[in-house]
């Protein structure tokens, strides 16, 4: 089997608010998005630092796109996300309109990928695909440790996490034929 | 002799089509992008497109047509000694046809083309196209297809638009404000195959005109000094394949 099948073969078994740890493979993530959006479209989230919101739409509208488009949810589900997510990221109620009618142009950095998170927030993946810088960076906001807690997170190499192909039921069914 | 030529043509514009998003192209994936119109932030692009291409150039065009049809009149009926009525006869034949199509054409080339391959360039530019397959959104359904039908609906809308806006002012320029006997008089110079050619034509240059700019933006290299030059170039292979088309559609009818 290859590793992309391997990791199909374990994800059934993972659970939500747990972090697991993937192989450092390049092309994994690639391959495991494609599968995984493939059986069903939206149900995973890729958090890396080179992601942007989309320059030539709204805040509001960058933050409810991929829960819109993979209709995940309904207006209502979204705007209650959205004020979630936003006071999860501690932005006083004043400016959140001004803010959610802005283009991402005039934003800083920090604020830009506060947003990309508040995004995959809305879109309420269940699995979150992200990369270790990202970690790094995010796993003090409370908006992602809500964001991890609703999903099973997989990050791709770096320390942290279980080993991922060791909670395989096929690795498992292994080991008991081995005893 | 001279649909071989108009064959020359068509087929020198064959490799635009064939380079040109070949997901596009294979019909499953065309037809998926196409249902997806049905899916609301896709329709809301599509919506936005209309309005930039069609409904804020509207004012523009039917300016343009009006002073259009006056000129056209005051030509043939000055110039070339023809009376009103054939004058405006001719005016109608030539703009639905001919003028309004290409005049149409040419104002979205370079209003709407450009603005479209740089937007695509900058997008690229941004790594937001990265962004958008990263959230499992497919580029052909939320960028192009709906640029395409935004476009083309336009196009031909406006050229419509145009051509009547260019009847108005022949009409005008022709008689002064007391237009009661040539309104009486367009029920004989209109027919509906005149209507039909327009439509068709104007949609078949906006198609091409938003093709090739949407294949110029998103083939830019990731570079900012890319995102003028593909605007450029959008304008530049605009032009020349609507004007190929025009001489094509010349020589075929």
């Amino acid at each position: 089997m290859s590793q992309v099948e391997d990791v199909l073969t374990a994800l059934p078994a993972c659970v939500a608010g747990e972090v697991y740890r993937l192989p450092p493979e390049i092309t994994l993530v690639d391959q495991l998005f494609v599968e995984l959006s493939g059986e069903q479209p939206g149900c995973v989230a890729l958090l890396a630092l080179a992601d942007s919101l989309l320059s030539n739409l709204r805040v509001w509208e960058n933050l409810i796109l991929p829960a819109c488009y993979h209709r995940h949810a309904h207006t209502a589900q979204l705007e209650s996300r959205v004020v979630d997510a936003l006071q999860l990221l501690n932005i006083e109620e004043s400016v959140r309109k001004p803010l959610l009618d802005s283009l991402p142009s005039g934003l800083d950095i920090q604020r830009k990928r506060e947003l990309v998170l508040a995004r995959a927030f809305i879109q309420a993946p269940h699995y979150v695909l992200v990369e270790p810088l990202w970690l790094d960076w995010a796993s003090d906001l409370p908006l992602w440790q809500a964001l991890a807690a609703q999903s099973v997170v997989l990050i791709v190499g770096g320390n942290e996490g279980r080993p991922l192909l060791d909670v395989s039921p096929l690795r498992d069914q292994e080991m008991q034929d081995q005893t | 002799m001279s649909s071989d030529c108009a064959r020359l043509c068509l087929i020198q514009l064959l490799p635009y089509f064939i380079f040109l998003m070949p997901d596009l192209l294979r019909r499953p994936a065309f037809l998926s992008a196409l249902a997806d119109l049905r899916r609301w932030p896709v329709r809301r692009v599509l919506l936005k497109q209309i309005y930039f291409t069609g409904v804020e150039a509207l004012l523009m065009m039917l300016i343009v047509g009006f002073v259009l049809g006056g000129i056209v009149v005051s030509q043939l009926h000055d110039q070339y000694g023809q009376s009103r009525e054939a004058s405006l006869r001719l005016l109608a034949s030539l703009t639905f046809s001919e003028l309004s199509p290409l005049f149409t054409a040419l104002i979205l080339v370079a209003r709407s083309s450009s603005a479209v391959a740089s937007e695509l360039a900058a997008m690229k530019v941004h790594g937001e196209l990265s962004s958008l397959a990263r959230m499992g959104i497919p580029l052909a359904s939320y960028l192009i297809v709906p640029r395409l039908v935004g476009m083309t609906i336009s196009a031909a809308a406006l050229a419509l638009y145009l051509a009547l806006a260019a009847l108005l002012g022949g009409v005008v320029l022709s008689s002064g404000w007391d237009i009661t006997y040539q309104v009486v008089l367009l029920d004989r110079i209109m027919q509906p195959s005149m209507l039909i050619v327009c439509v068709c034509k104007g949609a078949l240059f906006g198609f091409i005109a938003v093709v090739l700019a949407c294949w110029v933006g998103l083939s830019a290299q990731p570079y900012v000094t890319e995102i003028p030059k593909a605007s450029s170039r959008a304008v530049m292979r605009g032009l020349l394949a609507v004007f190929l088309l025009d001489f094509g559609w010349s020589l075929l009818a």
